[in-house]
C-alpha cells in the first residue's frame, strides 16, 4: 500500500547497516590488498602457490557444484512436493552441516580416513591417500556445502506451490541462482582449506 | 497428500544417498569415536568450566547475530525488491560478498574496523564501547558472515508474492503496518526462519572470520571452534572429539526446533495474527 | 453511491493509457467497461478504487472529491480477477478481514463478526466451507469468497476487475447470472471490468466501450449492440462482413445493387458498410428488394445456428458470412454450389477512411 512513506527511511536503514557490517571492512580489505602498490598485488597472486590455490579452487568447484546441485533439486523436490514423517528432521539434517565447524568437519574426516582412522588401513593397503589431499578438500568442501542450494531451494518450491509449470519456471531460475550461490562459498572454502 | 506428483521414490533416493556419504557416515563415525573413549574421558573433557564458557558464547553470540540479520535481511530484501533507488544494484551485488570472501580475510578487515585505533572503534572508544576482543566483537564478525541468507531467503519469495493481495487488505481498509503484519510477515516467516536457521547455524561453526576480533582470552571470548582447534594441536583428539560431538548434539536440537516452529507456524500464523490484532 | 470521472488523464512515462476520461455511474446501477486488453479499463478501474493515481483530473462519489483518499479509507469492495485471497486464512478469516482490521471504536464485536460472516457465506452460497483455506476451493468458489469478503465492510461501491476472466465457461456463465442477482439483492454501485463483449451485454445495466485509452460508445446494452457508433464497434462486437462501396443521392451503392440509407453521405464518397451474418437473409428468387447475388461455398452447421460462407458475384466477389437458423436453413434446402440472393436487413455505413483505424 502506502509503503512509499517509509521508503527514504527504510532504504537509508538498509544502507547504514549495510555500510557498518559490509562496506567499510570491504574497503579496507581493498586498502590493504593494494597499499604496497599495485605490482606486489599482482605477484602475490600470480606467484606459483597462489596459481596452486586458484587451480585447486577452480577444480573443487567443477566437482562440487553439479553434484550440489542435482542434490539441491532432488532434495527441495523430495521435501515439498511431499508430507512424510520425518521431513522436519531431513530438513535439520541438511542443515547440520552448516553448524559444524570446519574445524569439526575436519576431525571428522580424520577419524575416517586417516592412518588411524576407520578405512585407513584399508586405504593405506591400496595406495589411497585422502586426508592431507585432493580428495580430502573436495570431501571436506562438500561436506560443508551441502546445505547451500538444498536449502535456498526449499522455501522457494514451497512458496510456489505444486504447479507442475511453476515449479519447473522456479527450477530454471533457482538453478542459475544457487549456482551463483554455491560457487561462491565453494570457492571460498577452497581458498580455505589451501 | 499431494503423492500424485511423480518422481518421490526417485528425488528421495537420490537424496538419502548422497546425504549418507557426504552426512551420515561422517557424523556417525564422529559419535561412534566418542563413544569409544569412555564415559569418564568423556566427562573429564565437558565438564571443563572453559568448554561451558565457550559453548554459552557461541550460542549467544551467534543467536544474536541470527536476530539482527533477520531483522536486517528482511529490511534489504523489502528494499532490494520494493524499491527503486540509485545505488540498488550495488547493494545487491554487495550482499553475497560475506560469502565470496575468504573468512579469515574478513576478520581481520573487522578487526582492523573494529580494533580500538580502527575507524569504528576509535569512535567508540571515547564511549567506553569497546568491540575488538570482546563478545561484541564475535557476534559482529557471525552477523557478518550471516548476513546474506535472510536476503537471499526473503528474497525471491518476497518476489513471488502476489501484489494484489496486500491491495486487496488495503481496500479492506488494513493500514500499511496491519497488512505487513497480517498479510505479508505470516507469508514471510518461514522465509525469514530459514534464513535465520542458517545464519545460526553458520555462526556456530564460523572459524576464520572469529579468531581475529575475538582475541580468544579462554572463558570470555573463546568460541567453541576455536577449542577444538586448540586440543587439536595438542594431539588430544579425545577431547576434540567429545567437545565436538556435544556442540553437534545442541546444534542439532535447537535447528530442529527451529524448524518444526518454521514448519508449524507456516500453518497458524496467519491465523493468530489476525486474531491478535484485534 | 454515484460516481463520477470527470477529465480523467493517465500517463505511464510518455504513454497515455486514458485520454480525458469523464463518466457517470449512477447509484445502485451495475455498470460494464468494456475493451479489449491495454484499452485502459482495469487502470481506470484501479483509479476509482484508489490503486492508481491519475496524472489530471477527479473522481467524485456522490458528488465529494475522493481524488486524494487513500484507498483503504475509500470504503470500495474490489475483488480481482486472480482472487487475491489470503492464502494463509481460512475461508472466514478471509471474509472477516475487513471487519478485523477496523479501528477498535467501528470494530464489531466477535459474535457480530461470526454472524456476519455466516451471512455473507450464505449470501455467496458456500454455507459449511468456512473452516476451509482457499487452496481448497474451486476457482469459482474462491472467486465467491473474494466477493463475500468484499462484501463484508459494506462497501458504497463494488469494483470487479475481469471477475471471471479466470474461470471456464459453464462456471462464468452461472457466476454470470448469479452477480446480477446478487446485484439486485444488495443494489449496490456496481463497476465491472471485462474484454468479453458477450459478458458485458449480458449481465451489465450500463456498458462503455473503452479503446486506446478513449471512451467510444457507451449506452445501455442494446443501444450499444443495436447501433454501433464506429467501425470498430463492429468489428468489436463480433463477427461483421465489411461491403466497400459508394454513397449516391439514393444510399449506398455497393457492386450492383443500392442499399437504402438515412445516413447522410456526400455523394460519392468511398464508404464502408457493415452488416452482420445473422441480419442477412438468403432467397432462392430475386425479390423486388435489392439483393446481392451469391454463391454458397460452404455450411457448417453448429447446433441452433447454421456458418455459411458465400462468395459475391458481382463487385469485389468478396467471401461474405451468413448465419441463419437452422429451422430457416433447412426450409431453404441450401446446397454447396447454390446460387442466391442476399439481403441486408440492417447495416451501418461509415466513411471509408473511418476504416483504417
Amino acid at each position: 500500500m502506502n509503503t512509499k512513506t517509509y521508503k527514504p527511511l527504510l532504504i537509508f536503514s538498509a544502507f547504514l547497516f549495510l555500510t557498518l557490517f559490509l562496506l567499510l571492512p570491504l574497503l579496507i580489505i581493498f586498502i590493504g590488498a593494494f597499499s604496497q602498490g599495485f605490482e606486489v598485488f599482482w605477484y602475490s597472486i600470480t606467484e606459483p602457490a597462489a596459481r596452486h590455490a586458484i587451480f585447486l579452487t577452480l577444480l573443487v568447484v567443477v566437482v562440487t557444484v553439479p553434484l550440489h546441485t542435482l542434490f539441491g533439486l532432488a532434495a527441495a523436490w523430495a521435501l515439498t512436493k511431499y508430507r512424510f514423517r520425518g521431513r522436519q528432521l531431513l530438513i535439520t539434517l541438511i542443515e547440520i552441516p552448516f553448524a559444524v565447524s570446519p574445524v569439526i568437519a575436519g576431525l571428522v574426516f580424520i577419524i575416517l580416513y586417516g592412518v588411524n582412522g576407520f578405512f585407513g588401513e584399508w586405504l593405506l593397503a591400496n595406495n589411497l591417500q585422502i586426508i592431507f589431499a585432493v580428495p580430502g578438500i573436495i570431501l571436506a568442501t562438500m561436506f560443508v556445502t551441502l546445505p547451500f542450494i538444498a536449502r535456498e531451494l526449499i522455501p522457494l518450491m514451497e512458496a510456489q506451490g505444486s504447479d507442475a509449470e511453476e515449479a519447473s519456471l522456479t527450477l530454471g531460475a533457482g538453478g542459475f541462482r544457487t549456482f551463483y550461490h554455491v560457487t561462491l562459498p565453494a570457492i571460498k572454502w577452497g581458498f580455505f582449506t589451501e | 497428500m499431494k503423492r500424485t506428483l511423480p518422481g518421490f521414490p526417485l528425488s528421495f533416493g537420490f537424496m538419502m544417498f548422497y546425504m549418507s556419504f557426504i552426512v551420515f557416515i561422517p557424523l556417525i563415525a564422529l559419535v561412534w569415536y566418542t563413544m569409544g573413549i569412555g564415559w569418564e574421558a568423556f566427562w573429564n573433557a565437558i565438564s571443563d568450566p572453559r568448554v561451558f564458557a565457550a559453548l554459552r558464547l557461541s550460542f549467544s553470540a551467534s543467536l544474536i547475530a541470527a536476530l539482527i540479520n533477520g531483522v536486517f535481511g528482511l529490511l534489504i530484501a523489502w528494499v532490494l525488491v520494493r524499491y527503486d533507488f540509485f545505488g540498488k544494484r550495488i547493494m545487491d551485488g554487495m550482499i553475497d560478498l560475506p560469502f565470496a570472501l575468504p573468512t579469515a580475510v574478513a576478520g581481520i578487515a573487522l578487526t582492523s574496523l573494529y580494533a580500538e585505533n580502527g575507524w569504528i572503534g576509535s569512535l567508540l572508544a571515547p564511549l567506553g564501547i569497546q568491540v575488538a576482543f570482546t563478545p561484541i566483537g564475535v557476534t559482529i564478525a557471525l552477523t557478518f558472515i550471516g548476513l546474506p541468507f535472510v536476503v537471499r531467503m526473503v528474497e525471491p519469495v518476497l518476489r513471488s508474492l502476489d501484489q494484489e493481495t496486500e491491495e486487496a487488505a488495503g481496500l479492506l481498509g488494513a493500514s500499511p503496518f496491519t497488512i505487513f503484519k497480517t498479510v505479508l510477515f505470516p507469508l514471510l516467516t518461514p522465509a525469514i526462519l530459514a534464513g535465520m536457521t542458517l545464519a545460526f547455524a553458520r555462526a556456530l561453526g564460523e572459524y576464520g572470520s572469529v579468531v581475529f576480533i575475538a582475541g580468544n582470552i579462554p572463558m570470555q571470548t573463546e568460541i567453541v571452534p576455536l577449542l577444538i582447534m586448540n586440543k587439536l594441536e595438542q594431539f588430544d583428539y579425545a577431547g576434540a572429539t567429545a567437545i565436538a560431538t556435544v556442540m553437534l548434539a545442541l546444534s542439532f536440537i535447537l535447528l530442529l526446533g527451529a524448524n518444526i516452529l518454521q514448519w508449524w507456524l507456516s500453518r497458524n500464523l496467519g491465523q493468530k495474527a489476525v486474531d491478535s490484532s484485534r | 453511491m454515484s460516481i463520477t470521472i470527470t477529465g480523467i488523464t493517465k500517463e505511464f512515462g510518455k504513454t497515455e493509457v486514458l485520454k480525458n476520461i469523464n463518466l457517470t455511474v449512477k447509484e445502485g446501477e451495475l455498470l460494464a467497461l468494456l475493451g479489449p486488453s491495454g484499452s485502459g479499463k482495469t487502470t481506470l478501474l484501479r483509479m476509482i478504487a484508489g490503486l492508481e493515481h491519475a496524472s489530471k483530473g477527479d473522481i467524485f462519489f456522490d458528488g465529494n472529491n475522493v481524488t486524494n483518499v487513500n484507498a483503504k479509507d475509500r470504503n470500495v469492495g474490489f475483488v480481482f480477477q486472480h482472487y487475491a485471497l489470503f492464502s494463509h486464512m481460512k475461508v472466514k478469516d478471509n471474509i472477516a478481514y475487513g471487519l478485523r482490521v477496523k479501528k477498535k471504536k467501528d470494530r464489531p464485536t466477535k459474535p457480530q463478526i461470526e454472524s456476519k460472516v455466516n451471512e455473507l457465506l450464505e449470501l455467496v452460497k458456500l454455507d459449511g466451507l468456512g473452516e476451509r483455506y482457499p487452496s481448497q476451493l474451486s476457482g469459482g468458489q474462491k472467486q465467491r469468497v473474494a466477493l463475500a469478503r468484499s462484501l463484508a465492510i459494506e462497501p458504497s461501491v463494488l469494483l470487479l476487475d475481469e471477475p471471471f476472466g479466470a474461470l471456464d465457461a459453464q462456471v462464468r456463465k452461472e457466476l454470470r447470472r448469479w452477480l446480477r442477482t446478487l446485484h439486485k439483492q444488495t443494489g449496490v454501485t456496481t463497476v465491472f471490468v471485462t474484454h468479453d463483449q458477450e459478458e458485458a451485454l449480458d449481465v451489465a445495466d450500463q456498458v462503455i466501450v473503452l479503446n486506446g485509452g478513449e471512451i467510444i460508445q457507451e449506452g445501455t446494452p442494446s443501444h450499444i449492440y443495436d447501433s454501433p457508433n464506429s467501425p470498430f464497434m463492429y468489428r468489436f462486437l463480433g463477427n461483421a462482413n465489411e461491403l466497400k462501396g459508394t454513397a449516391t443521392k439514393e444510399g449506398i451503392s455497393i457492386g450492383g445493387v443500392t442499399l437504402t440509407s438515412e445516413e447522410p453521405h456526400a455523394d460519392g464518397d468511398n464508404v464502408v458498410s457493415y452488416v452482420r451474418p445473422h441480419e442477412i437473409s438468403l432467397a432462392h428468387t430475386s425479390g423486388n428488394d435489392h439483393h446481392l447475388e451469391v454463391e454458397i461455398t460452404k455450411t457448417h452447421p453448429v447446433g441452433p445456428i447454421v456458418f455459411i460462407e458465400a462468395k459475391r458475384l458481382d463487385g469485389d466477389r468478396e467471401q461474405i458470412e451468413i448465419e441463419l437458423t437452422k429451422g430457416a436453413y433447412d426450409n431453404l434446402s441450401i446446397k454447396i454450389g447454390d446460387m442466391m440472393y442476399a439481403r441486408v436487413e440492417r447495416f451501418g455505413t461509415f466513411q471509408a477512411n473511418e476504416y483504417m483505424i
